[in-house]
């Protein structure tokens, strides 16, 4: 195991206790709330956190432990971390951002520099070198965020919500960036998100937490079949639709074809994760082109407060979560037929 | 009412630079100025300002430093004690450096039996006074940019592999460059006009401890021209500092801080 760890923290109200164990190339999600103690996680394995309990080892070495009192320096672990709000240093440009580990590292400054540039040209941000970092968009600066976290090669690579900063449009090619780099990643990478499908897009493990404690863990599809509680059931609550690509295309294995925004998955078998947020209802057919229309009946309606979900059978089986208004402009009740739109951009569609 | 009310605060300040100037005697400026003590006293003057500003930064950043960041019992007690050169009257701190450097003080006694060293009526002296009453500037604006500092961007740099001292040296100082730089200058202005702890800890001996502010006030009843025109020559060094210095390092810095 690259990293094994067992988590005793005491932050405020917040009581985190959690064991991890991850091989080389695990790419893991935690899923939860706020508060939930995902952050905390990930503050305790860089170092910027000390244990009050348990340990932390990486390839057999121990970066902390209390009843040793051993604790190793965040400076000294072979970890990456990239934070929420990328944390680029205003005060250097682009490169030097880049360059900052290895110089940190005792690299020369002009060998730095050169490295860091080869890195930027990687991911095509050559010409921004010389730029401040506040000339970066919010998906450049990503970029720039995980490749200074990478260039000292770390085993371990820590996101903090890597893609909360950005806005819709850009977050679906970023999205599909970053999983492009992860898995070209060979050491373990943790994630923290609070959004399902960027768990699916990015992880192929999820653990669940909940008020400092794992909840569950597992694959996004072995916990939206079985759920540990209701609580998990509704924070993985995306609707996962298994079956091939081909030629492009994705069919599913009803043979409900489904568009996605402009993807890289190769032919094959291959799994579509759409938000039940993400769909729309309508009485009668949709004018206008979305590309995904289908014609359901409505099987189940849930109503919570001012949301509803409503789980929907016929052509394909979806759960929509919409407003409660929206229900009742509808007049939808159990067995209505309705209409229900996604739009390509909101459709994930990724390896099965 | 706001701009007749603040117009008059100009012209609060404007007009005694004005009477100076009306009373200047600028055909024999240069004159006045080579001659006599003034520039033994202006280059006294420099030497003790820089060497206090030196000691403010060397000294004061790692206070600033504790103070923004070390929780410790008594830190606001300690602050204040720190600080409290900046309202006490001057010449009240050259007192009380006396009583503790002085040749019988507290530490000065020692200071002379064991170590030879004296302070009181010596140029070192100066730079001591001037220290004390500088250094407090220094300190509340580098601490308040550190307290607005926001610590993850040192978090990012140890997880880059960074030292405690690189992410120092690296980040911490270079984010709060402005503020140094600002109360840097304001020590540094501060430790030129200063006058009362000065001639009170260190004398007003011409060469070594008469620095100009001692010079004009000596001058104003021998030669009221002399004392003119050193007076106009620290107003213009001061207010080419201020001007030089951009605006915002000025008003961030210290608008952070109150």
């Amino acid at each position: 195991m690259s990293i094994d760890a067992h988590l005793v923290k005491r932050i405020g109200t917040l009581q985190l206790d959690v064991e991890l164990q991850l091989a080389d190339g695990a790419r893991v999600a935690l899923l939860g709330p706020n508060g939930a103690g995902k952050s905390t996680v990930l503050r305790c394995l860089a170092g910027l956190l000390e244990l009050d309990d348990g340990r932390i080892t990486q390839d057999g070495r121990v970066l902390d432990r209390p009843s040793s009192r051993v604790f190793v320096e965040p400076n000294s672990r072979a970890v990456g971390m990239m934070f929420q709000d990328y944390l680029l240093f205003a005060h250097l440009d682009v490169a030097d951002n880049v360059a900052f580990g290895l110089r940190a590292a005792g690299g020369s400054r002009r060998e730095s520099r050169r490295t860091a540039m080869q890195l930027l040209a990687d991911v095509g941000l050559e010409s921004m070198a010389a730029s401040s970092v506040g000339a970066l968009s919010g998906g450049q600066a990503q970029r720039v965020a995980l490749v200074r976290a990478l260039a000292t090669k770390p085993k371990l690579l820590l996101l903090d919500e890597p893609l909360a900063a950005l806005d819709a449009g850009t977050r679906v090619s970023v999205r599909r960036e970053l999983r492009q780099r992860l898995q070209k990643f060979e050491g373990v990478s943790v994630i923290v998100t609070h959004d399902p499908v960027d768990a699916f897009a990015l992880a192929d493990m999820v653990v669940v937490l909940d008020a400092g404690r794992m909840v569950q863990q597992g694959s996004l599809a072995e916990l939206a079949v079985r759920p540990a509680n209701r609580y998990v059931a509704e924070l993985v609550g995306v609707n996962l639709i298994e079956g091939v690509v081909s030629v492009g295309r994705f069919i599913s294995n009803d043979g409900v074809a489904i568009s996605a925004a402009d993807h890289d998955q190769a032919d094959g078998p291959a799994v579509v994760t759409v938000r039940p947020q993400a769909i729309s209802l309508y009485g009668t057919m949709p004018t206008g082109s979305p590309r995904n229309v289908w014609r359901c009946n409505v099987v189940e309606l849930d109503i919570q407060g001012s949301r509803a979900r409503v789980r929907l059978g016929g052509t394909i089986q979806l759960v929509a979560e919409v407003t409660t208004e929206a229900i009742g402009a509808l007049e939808v009740h159990v067995g209505s037929q309705v209409w229900a739109t996604v739009k390509a951009t909101d459709v994930e569609l990724g390896p099965a | 009412m706001i701009p007749v009310l603040g117009s008059v605060a100009i012209i609060f300040f404007v007009l005694p630079l004005a009477g100076l100037l009306w009373k200047a005697p600028w055909s024999s400026l240069w004159m006045a100025l080579s001659t006599g003590e003034a520039p033994t006293a202006l280059k006294l003057s420099i030497i003790c300002s820089v060497w206090a500003t030196g000691l403010s930064i060397v000294f004061g950043v790692p206070l600033a430093w504790m103070l923004a960041r070390i929780e410790f019992p008594g830190r606001s007690i300690i602050r204040a004690l720190c600080t409290l050169s900046m309202v006490v009257p001057p010449v009240v701190g050259g007192i009380a450096l006396l009583y503790a450097l002085g040749r019988r003080g507290l530490v000065g006694q020692y200071l002379l039996r064991w170590f030879g060293i004296r302070l009181p009526f010596t140029t070192a002296g100066v730079v001591v006074a001037q220290t004390f009453v500088a250094m407090p500037f220094l300190v509340i604006t580098v601490e308040g940019a550190l307290r607005q500092l926001d610590q993850r961007f040192e978090d990012a740099a140890r997880t880059l592999g960074a030292s405690r001292w690189y992410v120092l040296r690296r980040i911490t100082l270079p984010s709060v460059r402005p503020a140094l730089i600002a109360g840097a200058v304001l020590a540094w202005a501060r430790a030129l006009g200063e006058f009362g702890a000065t001639i009170t800890f260190a004398g007003s001996f011409p060469g070594t401890t008469r620095t100009m502010p001692l010079e004009v006030y000596l001058q104003l009843d021998t030669d009221p021209k002399q004392a003119i025109v050193m007076a106009l020559v620290l107003i213009a060094v001061s207010f080419v500092v201020l001007v030089s210095l951009r605006d915002r390092w000025l008003g961030t810095a210290i608008g952070r801080d109150r």
